[in-house]
């Protein structure tokens, strides 16, 4: 596949203020990306930067093998689904999708059939001559992207797409946005803060931090592997703890834990593991790296429970996969001892980061 | 409960409504009374005919008038609209430092704080023959001369008139430019349009109610005036509002200038209701 | 007008409320007035004398008379319309009779305004005669290389833009005189209307129409006109005071002569300090009290003899029976009116 989207060392700077930091990237025609990471951490900007609304401090932006570092947005072949939607209120909905080809001198009566077909593509062939007041959010959404998905542009820019609709609307876009992604084989660059979003949609997940990229990777690399204990922390949560390793084994409290062989030969550093991956053994049970402490919370997601083991600053948390109805009764109670494995191999040990 | 103690009820639940019925409603049945009286020597004495309403169709003098101040506050309306949508609209979309803004922003409101009179008195110092217009154009070498073409004539007035009402205009587009969410004109701008092409299809549009509103306002004021004619128009200055002070003055025909000022408020109710029925139509829009 | 009656009813006893509350003055005094008629210089004695409080609402024009008693005049005890505005005021009621044997120098008062029509009717006395002037015609005689001596100089294309004329139905008095018709209190509809056509010609060459003594001061102190009508003595001198030099003349065709006297208004409740007024008005006091404030010449020519030095006397033509009766004073227009205002009004509309 080719490479569509080219940044190099872009950074964006107010004053003394970073926005974006040194970032370079490409992207590939039809790659899914998207830009994870709390507020603040410079996603939007560096977005909006691709968009052309905002000018790189320094660095240049290749779109197609085109550099438009500093040219305007409606030069640029890529298209934005803002985080309002910014449909324009005075036009009705077929207008709004039609909005944007004009310009490029479309016939007249193509103009009309094209924004048909788009407003067909997310499924509200019905609303062209509505308003934008009269549409709930999700169509308000989905118009937003009708409109940019209309000029087929080389990049679609999605800015927080989704988060201003509710829980369960937001779900069901994300599966539908993730086919829209397939059929139309456009590539799509989104901006969020949610990392199930993130990791739901995505070919590849760049999670940054104060204007950085801290890590570019599938999201199963994000997940399995994250470079630092900041990705982890954000991707899925992490039961993390310090220790020294002495003979390739480290302390978890009071409890020893054998290192994977490509773990034995560190230093002293932070170490980790996914709740998930901790298994609830028989108690009584020997084995390797086996930990018993008293089940003091007990908490049920759905499918998964969450067992909170140990107490204060020692607790470890577990996620545990209910198989079916009878999973809940196989459960230890409240109070009990509980004896759990964490697999040598399911240790994660993260390198200290710059200015830590 | 009888229909008495329910109007006393209701009289007593809403002072507002007294309000409207005794500074509103009576004072216009007393002027409607009026427009059917007959004035006869030395004042006026009731009647019901409508001799008052026929000489002002009838003589030329008032549609003269009535022409002319429309005249006055039509060109009012458009050079403020004119000056203050440019100015709103740099203040809303170039101006980013918050404080720099409400700074720009009350130096045009704030006037409205000093007295009318004395800002429309202001004019008649920068614009008279020994004015500082005058002087200004002396001691750069445009003038040999003081010109006397920048007072006393209908151009002083609208000049005039605009400056006592611009905030007027100002308030309300800058407000309507304030509501429009800055993502649709980058949006407009992100579907290809430029920046000019985005102004008339996107921030015009959804800026209008603002201009209507501004409009109708420094219209109905600038129609209403009668100090602008009396403090820098000319000879052939006088408004509506003049002949409607002198009819309850000099003339001492109360019943001519109460059928002038019932026609000159139909007007101006009707130029009210006309906007209002645009701006609802453009209304709702950004909500 | 009941309505009225009410009305003033309600503000008397709102005036005597405030009057009862006020023991320091035997009574008090509202007066509707020009500036300069309650001056502190002659009032505040009088005040002083009399325990009179006088308290005075100011108009700017001739036509701020009858409006404002129309308008429920019950708060004002004494007014000063001129001769020309009186009419509708007795006609409507507006003013009472005044008792001319409780005037006690009555008999001094040049006889034609005593006798005057404008406040005489029916054989009552509705007025005391207090001042009296020209409406005289000024210029600046650094613009003119020939002083004008006749209306001519008003219609003269060479002094476009530098002409004033008063805001007022003297307006077409003016024009008449121009066009030859000296009757100008009695005036037929087609001499009016060849007054309006002539003031409609002059209006390209007028700057502006002055209404107030202000602000034709301030047409001249700004260099805006050189020539117009005027109060004679009263602008003139606010100019003087100013260092601008103007020359008050009187045209070939003559100039209006004004009156004003103070009227009663009908049911004042404060008659006795309105007489007590009245007396003041025209002795030495009132008399020369005007006199030096405002420049108008007065009424009571052995008070003006008694108070004003020779010069001040002579230049008031307090000495010259001649100038005062040359004058065209100023008549009621009866019913008229309407038509003379409705001219006037049409050449402001055109």
């Amino acid at each position: 596949m080719s490479e569509i989207v080219r940044i190099e060392s872009v950074t964006k700077q107010w004053g003394h203020v970073v926005g974006v930091d040194d970032v370079s990237l490409a992207v590939k025609t039809g790659e899914f990306v998207t830009l994870l990471g709390p507020s603040g951490c410079g996603k939007s900007t560096l977005l909006r930067m691709i968009g052309g609304f905002e000018d790189p401090t320094k660095g240049s932006i290749w779109l197609d093998g085109q550099n438009v570092t500093h040219l305007p947005p409606n030069r640029r072949d890529v298209n934005v689904v803002f985080q309002d939607y910014a449909l324009f209120p005075h036009m009705s909905v077929g207008k709004n999708v039609g909005y944007g080809l004009k310009f490029t001198d479309e016939p007249r009566n193509q103009v009309a059939t094209k924004a048909r077909e788009a407003l067909d593509l997310v499924g509200l062939s019905d609303k062209y001559d509505a308003m934008p007041s009269q549409l709930s959010g999700g169509q308000r959404q989905r118009v937003a992207l009708a409109r940019a998905l209309v000029r087929r542009p080389k990049v679609l820019l999605l800015d927080e797409p989704l988060s201003a609709l509710d829980a369960n609307l937001r779900e069901a876009m994300q599966v539908e946005l993730r086919h829209l992604h397939q059929k139309v084989g456009l590539t799509f660059i989104m901006v969020t803060h949610d990392q199930d979003e993130a990791l739901a949609m995505a070919d590849r997940v760049l999670v940054m931090r104060n204007g950085r990229v801290v890590q570019d990777g599938t999201p199963d690399d994000l997940y399995d592997r994250p470079a630092s204990a900041y990705v982890a922390d954000f991707v899925g949560s992490t039961n993390m703890f310090r220790s020294a390793v002495v003979d390739g084994h480290v302390q978890l409290h009071d409890h020893v834990l054998e290192l994977p062989e490509r773990l034995k030969t560190c230093r002293e550093g932070q170490f980790g593991f996914r709740p998930e991956k901790v298994r609830i053994v028989g108690s009584g049970e020997g084995g390797a790296n086996r930990i018993t402490g008293q089940l003091n919370e007990l908490l049920y997601h759905g499918s998964t429970a969450r067992l909170v083991i140990g107490e204060g600053p020692n607790a470890i948390i577990v996620s545990h996969m209910l198989q079916d109805h009878s999973g809940r009764s196989a459960l230890p109670q409240l109070g009990e001892d509980v004896t759990v494995e964490i697999a040598a191999d399911t240790l994660m040990r993260f390198e200290p980061e710059a200015g830590e | 409960m009888t229909l008495g103690t329910r109007i006393r009820t209701g009289l007593v639940l809403s002072p507002p409504l007294l309000w409207t019925i005794v500074f509103m409603f009576v004072p216009y049945t007393i002027l409607l009374v009026y427009s059917f009286w007959r004035a006869q020597f030395p004042l006026f004495v009731p009647d019901f005919q409508l001799g008052n309403y026929r000489t002002l169709i009838t003589d030329p003098q008032y549609l003269n008038v009535l022409l002319r101040t429309l005249k006055i506050a039509g060109l009012v309306s458009i050079s403020a609209v004119i000056l203050a949508y440019p100015y709103a609209y740099f203040l809303v979309f170039k101006v980013r430092r918050p404080g720099v803004r409400l700074a720009l922003y009350m130096a045009v409101v704030a006037p409205l704080w000093v007295s009318y009179l004395l800002r429309a008195y202001t004019w008649k110092t920068i614009l008279g023959t020994q004015g500082i217009l005058n002087s200004f154009l002396i001691s750069t070498g445009v003038l040999d001369e003081p010109s006397s073409v920048f007072l006393y004539n209908h151009t002083a007035m609208v000049l005039t008139l605009t400056y006592v009402f611009i905030p007027f205009m100002v308030m309300p587009i800058y407000a309507a430019l304030e509501k429009i969410p800055p993502s649709l004109i980058e949006a407009s701008r992100d579907l290809g349009e430029g920046a000019f092409a985005t102004f008339r299809k996107v921030t015009l549009p959804l800026s209008l109610t603002g201009v209507i509103a501004g409009f109708t306002m420094t219209f109905c004021l600038s129609f209403g005036d009668f100090i602008a004619p009396f403090l820098v128009g000319g000879p052939d200055g006088a408004m509506v509002a003049n002949v409607i002070a002198s009819q309850f003055g000099a003339a001492l025909n109360w019943p001519l200038g109460s059928a002038l000022a019932l026609v000159m408020l139909v007007l101006v109710l009707g130029i009210i209701s006309v906007s209002d029925r645009f701006e609802r139509l453009g209304h709702g829009r950004l909500e | 007008m009941k309505r009225t009656a009410k009305l003033t009813a309600g503000v008397s006893a709102t005036a005597m409320i405030l009057a009862s509350v006020a023991p320091a003055f035997a009574g008090e005094l509202n007066l509707l007035t020009w500036e300069g008629y309650a001056d502190d210089s002659f009032v505040k004695p009088f005040e002083e004398a009399t325990g009179c409080k006088v308290s005075a609402t100011y108009v700017g024009s001739s036509d701020d008379f009858a409006p404002k008693l129309a308008a429920g005049g019950g708060v004002f005890d004494l007014i000063s319309p001129p001769s020309d505005s009186t009419a509708p005021l007795i006609a409507a009621g507006f003013v009472e009779p005044i008792d001319t044997s409780r005037i006690d120098r009555w008999n001094e008062i040049y006889d034609q305004f005593r006798s005057g029509e404008s406040i005489n009717v029916d054989g009552k006395v509705y007025g005391v005669p207090y001042a009296w002037g020209a409406i005289a015609f000024m210029y600046r005689p650094d613009k003119f290389d020939t002083p004008p001596t006749s209306l001519a100089a008003l219609w003269d294309p060479a002094l476009e833009g530098r002409i004033s004329l008063w805001d007022d139905k003297s307006a077409i008095y003016v024009a008449a005189r121009h066009n030859g018709n000296m009757n100008i209190y009695n005036l037929t509809d087609e001499q009016i209307a060849a007054a309006q056509t002539s003031l409609v010609d002059q209006k390209p060459l007028v700057r502006k129409y002055w209404s107030t003594a202000g602000e034709l001061v301030d047409l001249y102190k700004s260099g805006e006109v050189w020539i117009s009508n005027t109060w004679a003595g009263y602008q003139s001198a606010l100019l003087a005071d100013e260092g601008i030099e103007v020359v008050e003349f009187i045209p070939e065709e003559n100039a209006e002569g004004w009156m004003d006297s103070f009227m009663m208004v009908a049911g004042t409740p404060n008659a006795e300090c309105a007489y007590q007024f009245l007396n003041m008005a025209i002795s030495e006091q009132g008399q020369c009290g005007v006199a030096n404030v405002n420049g108008y010449s007065v009424t009571n020519p052995v008070a003006a003899r008694n108070c004003m030095s020779e010069e001040q006397f002579t230049a008031l033509h307090q000495d010259d029976p001649e100038y005062l009766n040359s004058l065209l004073l100023w008549e009621n227009l009866g019913d008229r009116l309407q038509t003379y205002t409705n001219a006037w009004n049409a050449v402001k509309s055109q």
